[in-house]
């Protein structure tokens, strides 16, 4: 295992969802495999967003909201 | 007709005072703006005065909308910046609600454990689910409304820099604060932090 780098985590977290496009990243990617606390970092945030996502609801527009917005502009259902 | 050379006759219908456009438009898109407005505002009633003066604002520019942008696009930005407008509203008057007790330059400073397995199970518990809410609701606005428009809408990186108005390296930055704010915030409730570094009661 490679000592802890909290700059390299950083610039990690910045990164994390995006495209891996260049080759910074990629020696970020190769540090996190070889970094157990980056691994806990990496997991534990891909976790939080998997778990705020199951805690988030499908959110549908109630049938009278409706209603009223197309009264409030005047127009028809 | 392709979806948008539907929405680009719709659009020009609606500029020309056509009822039936505008009423297309807004049956197509109130939905989605509902669901921002709700996330932003955590509440129905807030939600549905999003609503209505987005789609007001909508009939009263449309007519200099230009298609720079896409509808969708012009619509959400207009709907955040009148959600983020009215939360700061609220802001002043409720005092209680002191978004600027959290302390982001310190965030994720504290020691973590790997996270236990089957976190779905604790998940489904009523005192995990307050916890993610207080956190949510902890979350400064400009923050949250990153989060859900990239982690919760799936808005691309470019597209929430859009909607926002603000840079895309803003974007990224605000993102993972609120990222690692709510990874801290779960971390605390699962005890899995080193409580002497953190530093709470």
């Amino acid at each position: 295992m490679e000592d802890h780098n909290k700059e390299l985590s950083d610039i990690l977290n910045n990164k994390l969802g995006e495209d891996i496009d260049n080759s910074t990243v990629q020696d970020l990617a190769d540090h996190i495999k070889k970094c157990e606390d980056c691994m806990v970092d990496v997991d534990t945030i891909q976790q939080t967003v998997k778990l705020v996502r199951m805690g988030d609801f499908e959110v549908l527009i109630p049938p009278n909201v409706s209603k009223r917005l197309f009264k409030v502009l005047g127009l028809e259902e | 007709m392709t979806d948008t050379a539907l929405e680009s006759t719709l659009i020009a219908g609606a500029q020309k005072g056509d009822k039936k456009s505008v009423s297309l438009l807004v049956n197509k898109y109130s939905s989605r703006i509902y669901a921002v407005a709700f996330r932003l505002m955590q509440n129905e009633e807030d939600a549905e005065d999003v609503l209505q003066e987005t789609f007001i604002i909508m009939l009263n520019k449309l007519s200099t909308f230009e298609g720079k942008s896409s509808l969708y696009t012009w619509l959400y930005r207009v709907a955040t910046n009148v959600a983020l407008g009215k939360l700061r509203k609220k802001k002043n008057v409720d005092d209680s609600r002191s978004f600027d007790k959290i302390e982001f330059e310190n965030i994720s400073s504290l020691e973590l454990a790997d996270w236990p397995d089957h976190l779905e199970k604790k998940f489904d518990t009523e005192e995990f689910r307050k916890c993610l809410e207080k956190a949510m609701d902890e979350l400064p606005d400009h923050y949250r409304a990153v989060f859900i428009l990239r982690d919760l809408e799936g808005h691309s990186t470019r597209n929430t820099a859009k909607i926002l108005e603000i840079s895309e390296a803003n974007v990224k930055v605000r993102l993972m604060r609120a990222r690692l704010y709510l990874r801290d915030q779960l971390a605390y409730h699962l005890k899995c932090v080193d409580r002497g570094d953190y530093g709470r009661p």
